[in-house]
């Protein structure tokens, strides 16, 4: 199933500031404000437009803002215009207009393009600036007095920016890239069958369900006492009940159990796992009521019971090596291992025991690296700051066939 | 490859990713045929009935390799190169910022060596489709064959053109596109008419810092915004142990014990540049 394209009243969308350096989720219901920042803006002027596109704060009100007609060109210029700053002075007179006047110029009604224009026509030295000056006053002015936000799905990238702006360690450092290079080095898609364990505030199953899209099955381990509500997997708002329907949990302090029961329990069938329909035995409904004496993990519990799983992602702050010899039973041959980690000295255990270990190969420890640019015809170069640096560590390896191994 | 559930023994016509320490090799199995290498021949038929993720042996018996199950990601390490291929740190960041789902319909060119195109079809399986197109006639044969090998051909329409002078020939068609061109400002103008009405992303990458200048130039003037350009590398690790020994601070101070310890550390040699990633929206 596909994203949405159209803001709705009720969905909960993503506001991004016109520098894409500040986000804000906000739920969308006529007649109800947001704060957005320092703003209280009515969200009713957002619905029925298309996701990505951008709007004014007008007021109280959003109206929908075409940034290719901006009034006061901001055309790529050649440089070399002879111009430069040798003989501008940096005072407070350059500007006839006080912040007292630009306030009344706002409230007269002026405002956009409008507003900007005049404010140009108030400074000394605008035409006297090269055009990259030019640029850099446009866009300070405009970011000060025009403010543009624009509007988001909810989804994986979208997400992934937001919260590791908000608060990187709460989802363990895993920006876009990282996050990203677990999804496809575990080969998630529809139909998948994984296990997951997520110290990061629910940031990888989450992600992983939008890429299921509603088909397969993710077991998490959780290593609390119960499944808490998360915020981060919250907000994956876009994702339905389809999406959700593939989640069970099961605590990993039963695990060991689980692996015990099974191997002395001969009565247990496994299925054939290389039959091509091997989900049609596992469809439990989400709505189905368990009575309270009944196992509340049954679901998980018979999934993991019937194995086969097709790889495991295990983003843990705890010590990983224990975590994964536990899971290993339950992941069929051929099968992707990922781990993920925040510091080296927990990644370095467990590197050490995947290359000890003879049922795992084509390891790989790596970490991400990655860089932003400020793109333009003449004035490309890489960000200056970047507030993005730090991640954690991926090492990944495929499980094999031991001799002595005999998987589930 | 495709999005059913992983298979336990190896059959006939299946590919498998063959691994040994030389690096990994793809087969389609054929009773007929062999691997012939210097580690040893290794029969397909042997192969035959033999578990995914178990050993296969050469026909004396002496050497092993592992049969694994093909994923896009082993297909990117073992696929015949026709082209530069993208790799994985690239095609998992191109995923997620073309914000590909189940379902999502994707426009692609070129085709090349279908590195990217098996990840993004096994992304959007199974309601999906990617329309994927490339100039070199015998290239899109190949891609054809291979997509088609890998179950792949109801998801994937591979095509022969050259998009830069006449466009994909879609409309209304897609909400992604992907572009890796020599000179992708020339089809850029041919990108809004694919799209389906609403929000929609485009992707281009390119090895030279003059592409994305001309591409950013194009890309304004037909009415793309929100403009952002990233570069993504995968710094390879090891771990490394390393003695430290202790200097002597006094003359007559015994000798201190040395310590063993254990560093995370990357590797002397990596990819340093693959290319630029620009990414915009269009609505």
């Amino acid at each position: 199933m596909s994203l949405p394209s159209v803001i709705s009243e009720g969905d909960t969308a993503l506001a991004f500031s016109a520098d894409q350096k500040r986000y804000h989720p906000f739920q969308l219901r006529a007649g109800k404000s947001v704060r957005l920042w320092k703003y209280n803006v009515k969200t009713e002027g957002a619905i029925g437009h298309y996701y990505g596109s951008k709007f004014v704060i007008r007021g109280s009100s959003l109206e929908l803002f075409d940034p290719n007609k901006q009034a006061v060109g901001f055309e790529e210029q050649l440089p070399g215009d002879g111009k430069d700053n040798r003989n501008l002075l940096d005072t407070a007179s350059n500007q006839k207009f006080s912040a007292e006047d630009i306030q009344d110029l706002k409230e007269s009604d002026l405002a956009g393009e409008q507003l900007i224009s005049e404010i140009i026509s108030g400074s000394n030295t605008f035409t006297d600036k090269s055009e990259f000056s030019k640029q850099k006053y446009l866009s300070r002015k405009r970011a000060k007095h025009l403010p543009v936000i624009s509007i988001y799905r909810p989804c994986l990238r979208h997400l992934s920016l937001m919260h590791y702006h908000l608060h990187p360690e709460k989802i363990g450092f895993l920006r876009v890239d990282t996050l990203s290079l677990l999804l496809s080095l575990a080969n998630v898609r529809y139909g998948s069958r994984l296990l997951v364990v997520d110290n990061f505030g629910g940031m990888v199953v989450g992600a992983v369900l939008e890429r299921m899209g509603g088909g397969g099955r993710l077991v998490e381990l959780f290593t609390t006492e119960i499944v808490h509500p998360r915020p981060v997997l919250s907000s994956f708002s876009h994702l339905t009940a389809l999406h959700w329907e593939c989640l069970s949990a099961f605590p990993l302090r039963r695990l060991t159990k689980l692996t015990e029961s099974l191997h002395t329990d001969t009565a247990t069938q496994l299925p054939d796992i290389g039959s091509e329909d091997t989900d049609t035995t596992h469809t439990v409904s989400a709505t189905e009521v368990e009575p309270k004496n009944k196992d509340r993990y049954v679901t998980a519990r018979e999934l993991l019971l019937s194995g086969g799983f097709e790889g495991i992602i295990l983003a843990t702050k705890h010590t990983p090596v224990p975590i994964l010899e536990a899971c290993l039973p339950f992941i069929s041959p051929s099968s992707p291992l990922l781990v993920y980690c925040v510091f080296s000295e927990l990644i370095s255990a467990c590197s050490q025991y995947f290359h000890s270990n003879k049922s795992i190969v084509l390891k790989n420890l790596s970490s991400s690296w990655m860089r932003e640019y400020q793109p333009a015809e003449f004035k490309l170069h890489p960000e200056m700051t970047s507030s993005s640096c730090r991640t954690g560590y991926v090492l990944s390896g495929i499980r094999v066939k031991d001799f002595n191994d005999t998987p589930l | 490859m495709n999005s059913k559930g992983y298979k336990s023994k190896i059959k006939v016509d299946d590919t498998v990713i063959l691994s040994d320490q030389d690096g990994l090799h793809s087969i389609t199995v054929d009773p007929g045929n062999a691997v012939n290498s210097r580690s040893g021949v290794f029969l397909h038929s042997d192969m035959l009935g033999k578990e995914y993720g178990g050993r296969v042996w050469s026909n004396k018996g002496r050497t092993y390799r592992w049969a694994l199950h093909p994923t896009p990601e082993l297909w990117t390490l073992s696929l015949p190169h026709r082209t530069q291929i993208l790799y994985t740190p690239n095609i998992s960041l191109i995923t997620s910022l073309l914000e590909l789902v189940p379902g999502t319909s994707v426009c692609e060119s070129g085709t090349g060596s279908g590195s990217l195109s098996h990840a993004i079809a096994r992304t959007v399986a199974p309601t999906g489709h990617l329309y994927t197109y490339d100039f070199h006639a015998e290239r899109v044969q190949q891609a054809k064959t291979e997509f088609s090998t890998h179950g792949l051909g109801e998801l994937v329409t591979c095509e022969c053109r050259d998009v830069c002078r006449d466009g994909f020939g879609l409309e209304d068609a897609v909400t992604a596109i992907f572009l890796d061109l020599p000179n992708p400002w020339e089809v850029i103008l041919h990108c809004p008419i694919s799209f389906k009405p609403g929000y929609n992303r485009l992707m281009s990458f390119s090895p030279c810092v003059e592409q994305i200048q001309k591409s950013c130039v194009a890309l304004r003037g037909v009415g793309f915004t929100d403009i952002q350009m990233h570069e993504c590398l995968s710094q390879q690790l090891q771990v490394s142990s390393c003695r430290v020994s202790e200097a002597r601070l006094e003359e007559n101070s015994a000798r201190r014990e040395d310590t063993e310890i254990l560093s995370v550390v990357p590797k002397l040699s990596m990819p340093s540049h693959t290319g630029y990633l620009l990414s915009v929206v269009f609505v």
